[in-house]
């Protein structure tokens, strides 16, 4: 017998022919209490990770935001997703002759080797969705590859209110590969006290768009 | 990384910790730390019971058709683009492993944390095939730095503080600045600066998984630092150890699991990262995925309608952290990669007998509050009582216990009992194993009317039956 | 009302006291109190210790030595769980069996047994009357009921005293350093007296703070509320 014929045969000798049904029980809470602002909540909450949140409250102010952030940041090179909407880059000198604020925009076309993630100093994407309750945001593949939100120091983030639930049972179906963030790289290894930034961005920005 | 082998059982191995004042006082602050943080967060959560009960079943309704969910997860992942062994023991999973990496033309592989790897000793079987392994969870760094054993599901070095790592730090880290403080930040960004090359650089990566869905063939790994971001994304192939336990039928029930890991683990409301990846994706990740499904002794306690209840932890290590035993004694006391509560049920089960696996059901008061805190409910009481009626006794205790029982059963006898046990406790120093008692308790010594005297002479209102 | 006794074995041989506390604070309050003196032991240090075959003529005998009585009271939380989790899967019954504080204020309805005990006391919840009976703040209830009492509140009360049945001698060197942080804490209160539901734990802690000659005294809760006024 092979090794998989041999597992699933002892597994078969376990548990015998008469196999009890086990139903789950789903009466946990999908909704957050009733009267939660989910938005104002999920903000507060990525906030306790010691992520810098910012909220933006008309669309038209978003490119303004992110020009504020790079430029505050000191942030010379930025990863770009392929599909990442234009609009919203407009605040950042990214045309620009190569004066004092230049900044150069990394477009991921064709792919950037990992290499040069490593030498840009962030990554701007948006997210599939957000969950108000534990301040998590939801990266799928139309926020671009895994390494571009991995491997560059610093995140921005930009949310659009209407993609923030207020559970994680609540949250839409993100086909993998999928990516939850919830703050900043952390480690609790050194005494169980929560330390922010090893291996992933050390600095994660969300731009909350709308209320 | 030392072995387990040659590990006393518990009762010394738990009399020489006790003994290391340092350990006591690390373990004393960190697990009373992460108890306030998971109590904290865990009353946040006013259906907390409604999730247990979910997680509860859940797991069970997936143990309950174990073989059933193993083979969809098995079709969905092929199809998805990865590949699937099965092992029935250590040495074959190790093989499979060994034999991936072999093909791959790769000689070092980059690890993130998994307690499956662990168990199977897979660091050592691979530098034993002249494949280094490099270990890239901070707290795991720490322990291969120091050539140390993990004494913590969760937090491997939970036994050394801050100053023991930087101390460890300047030693046997390559590069390492010797100025170096003891502040975590910097030590952190120690680890970042020694594992980034080796990140950008590896071709191959060794996981495990915390969870695999049948329906869908997703596999998730929870995590905070980022390094098992890099592993399951940067190198070209991909590896995961997984025990056959970790399947879970349907992607619905992600949403339980996730929200009651997190929480019992660190103590977070949701860890910093979690992943989620199917097969291979063109274009994102490892081009190659292979998924070893691992039994090593898992359907011998599946066979245990008692036992099979540890099958399913979520190694969050919740039980540790409350254990009064562990809080004093440490995880290497335990003789394996699975220590605290947990692992006195799981150990004896997945290893069989021998002399430390057989001390483990007796390592633990039965005081109940790893059963509180456990996320997926499983009784660890029951479990330790059930496994202690499987164990060899010694013949002198099971003279002793014969004897016992039968004293009691008969109240003459039993009257004898008393009057010997009276006597007994006059004694300064107890025979036997009760000497143990009195090397640092004194007994009590009833004076006056013994009760049924009392009750014999008395003139109460009750009356004799 | 009739009320059976369970004295257990240990209180039987080595704790008097608790038993005719018991008798007295339920004839204070006007109930009959049975004692079969047949009785023995419930068998949890053998069940507990895994000698399961040893304890089904125990428990047998237990089921037998009770029959015909509806409330059978005991000043051990422990041995209560023991007979109110397995008895039905040992002795294919479980008999109606109570802890006493429980017994009081459950079906009693009583919360001040009218008992003085003018002492500093702390409490320790036993790990079996607080998570397998769930005993919550009944004894303290009852005890802030006794005139003169003052209560003073234990650190980390809900921590194991590492007793453990025959834990403590095969384990006996974690046991008493997990006895040790307990004593510590009594200490720490300043109370003449450390009180609990169950002798055993008692037993151990208490041989602890007499060893070291600490002036702390242990006492059954069952001796304090039979406290004249
Ligand atoms: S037994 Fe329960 S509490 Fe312990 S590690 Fe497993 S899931 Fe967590």
């Amino acid at each position: 017998m092979d090794a998989r014929e041999e597992v699933l045969a002892r597994i078969r000798a376990a548990l015998g022919p008469r196999r009890e049904r086990v139903e789950v029980p789903r009466d946990y809470h999908r909704q957050p209490p009733e009267g939660t602002d989910v938005v104002a909540l999920f903000a507060e909450r990525v906030a306790d990770y010691r992520a810098d949140v910012r909220r933006v409250t008309a669309a038209c102010g978003v490119a303004d935001e992110v020009g504020r952030v790079v430029r505050e940041l000191g942030i010379r090179s930025l990863v770009v997703p392929v599909g990442f909407p234009d609009a919203y880059l407009s605040g950042v000198d990214g045309d620009g002759a190569g004066g004092r604020d230049h900044v150069e925009l990394r477009r991921d076309d064709p792919p950037l080797s990992t290499a040069q993630l490593d030498d840009s100093d962030a990554v701007i994407t948006e997210c599939a969705a957000a969950v108000a309750e534990t301040g998590t945001l939801v990266l799928g593949r139309d926020q671009g590859r895994r390494a571009l939100t991995l491997v560059p120091d610093r995140h921005i983030c930009v949310v659009r209110a209407e993609r923030v639930v207020g559970t994680v049972p609540q949250l839409p179906a993100v086909p993998p590969p999928a990516t939850w963030v919830s703050g900043p790289s952390a480690t609790s290894d050194i005494e169980l006290h929560r330390v922010e930034g090893v291996h992933g961005p050390r600095t994660l920005v969300v731009l909350v768009v709308g209320c | 990384m030392s072995t387990w082998l040659g590990m006393p059982p518990f009762p010394e191995a738990a009399r020489e910790a006790l003994a290391d004042t340092q350990l006591r006082a690390n373990l004393r602050a960190a697990t009373a730390t992460i108890r306030a943080k998971r109590a904290a967060v865990v009353a946040e959560r006013a259906d907390w019971e409604q999730l247990r009960e979910a997680g509860r079943a859940i797991k069970d309704r997936a143990l309950r058709d174990l073989d059933t969910h193993l083979l969809r997860l098995e079709e969905r992942v092929i199809a998805a683009g990865g590949t699937v062994h099965w092992a029935r023991d250590a040495a074959e999973a190790n093989r499979i492993v060994i034999g991936l990496v072999d093909a791959a033309g790769a000689d070092e592989v980059v690890k993130v944390k998994s307690m499956a790897t662990q168990e199977i000793e897979l660091n050592e079987a691979l530098a034993a095939a002249g494949i280094t392994a490099v270990e890239t969870d901070l707290a795991e760094l720490i322990v291969q730095l120091g050539h140390d054993r993990p004494s913590h599901i969760l937090v491997p070095a939970i036994h050394r503080n801050r100053a023991q790592i930087r101390d460890l730090f300047r030693r046997e880290m390559p590069g390492a600045d010797p100025e170096l403080t003891d502040d975590p930040v910097e030590l952190a960004s120690a680890a970042r600066a020694h594992l980034r090359r080796k990140f950008l650089t590896a071709r191959v990566a060794v996981s495990g998984a915390n969870f695999a869905v049948a329906e869908t063939g997703s596999l998730v790994v929870v995590e905070s630092e980022g390094n098992g971001r890099m592993c399951l994304t940067l190198p070209e192939v991909l590896i995961s150890v997984v025990g056959i336990e970790k399947v879970v039928p349907t992607e619905a029930d992600l949403e339980v699991l996730l929200q009651l890991l997190p929480r019992s683990a660190t103590g977070e409301r949701m860890n910093p990262y979690t992943s989620l990846w199917r097969g291979t994706t063109p274009g994102d990740g490892p081009r190659e995925f292979h998924l070893v499904l691992l039994d090593n002794g898992r359907t011998t306690a599946l066979a245990d309608e008692i036992g099979r209840d540890a099958l399913r932890c979520i190694r969050c290590s919740a039980c540790l952290n409350v254990c009064p035993v562990y809080e004093r004694t440490g995880g290497h006391a335990y003789g394996s990669v699975y220590p605290g509560p947990i692992g006195a049920i799981l150990t004896p089960q997945l290893r069989g007998p021998d002399p430390v696996a057989d001390s483990l059901p007796y390592a633990s008061t039965l005081c109940g509050a790893c059963f509180d805190a456990c996320p997926v409910k499983i009784d660890i009481p029951r479990a330790l009582v059930h496994l202690r009626t499987k164990v060899a006794h010694g013949a002198g205790e099971r003279a002793a216990m014969g004897v016992a029982a039968w004293t009691m059963a008969g109240p003459r006898r039993f009257a004898l009992g008393r009057r010997l046990a009276a006597i007994g406790v006059r004694l300064a120093r107890l025979p036997g194993p009760w000497r143990k008692w009195t090397e640092a308790r004194d007994l009590p010594v009833p004076s006056g009317e013994t009760f049924r005297e009392w009750w014999a002479n008395r003139e109460g209102p009750s009356g004799r039956p | 009302m009739r009320v059976g006794l369970f004295l257990t074995c240990l209180n039987d041989a080595l704790f008097p006291a608790a038993g005719k506390a018991v008798v007295r604070v339920l004839e204070r309050l006007g109930h009959e109190v049975v004692f079969p003196a047949g009785q023995t032991c419930c068998g949890q240090a053998h069940f507990n210790t895994g000698y399961r075959r040893e304890c089904v003529p125990l428990a047998r005998k237990f089921v037998a030595d009770f029959a015909g009585l509806d409330h059978v009271v005991s000043p051990s939380a422990s041995c209560v769980a023991m007979v109110r989790e397995n008895y039905r899967e040992l002795a294919g019954q479980s008999p109606p069996v109570f802890e006493f504080t429980e017994f009081l204020v459950d079906v009693l309805g009583v919360t001040d047994v009218g008992a003085a005990f003018p002492h500093r006391v702390t409490y320790h919840p036993t790990c079996h009357g607080l998570r397998l009976l769930d005993l919550g703040d009944r004894p303290t209830t009852l005890l802030r009921a006794v005139r003169g009492l003052r209560l003073l509140d234990l650190p980390d009360a809900a921590h194991c005293c590492g007793f453990g049945g025959t834990f403590a001698v095969k384990n006996a060197d974690t046991s008493v350093a997990m006895g040790t942080d307990k004593a510590r804490h009594v200490l720490s209160t300043g109370a003449e007296v450390l009180a609990a539901v169950d002798n055993s734990c008692l037993m151990h802690v208490g041989g602890l703070l007499s060893r070291w000659r600490s002036g702390t005294r242990v006492m059954h809760v069952a001796e304090i509320l039979a406290s004249d006024p």
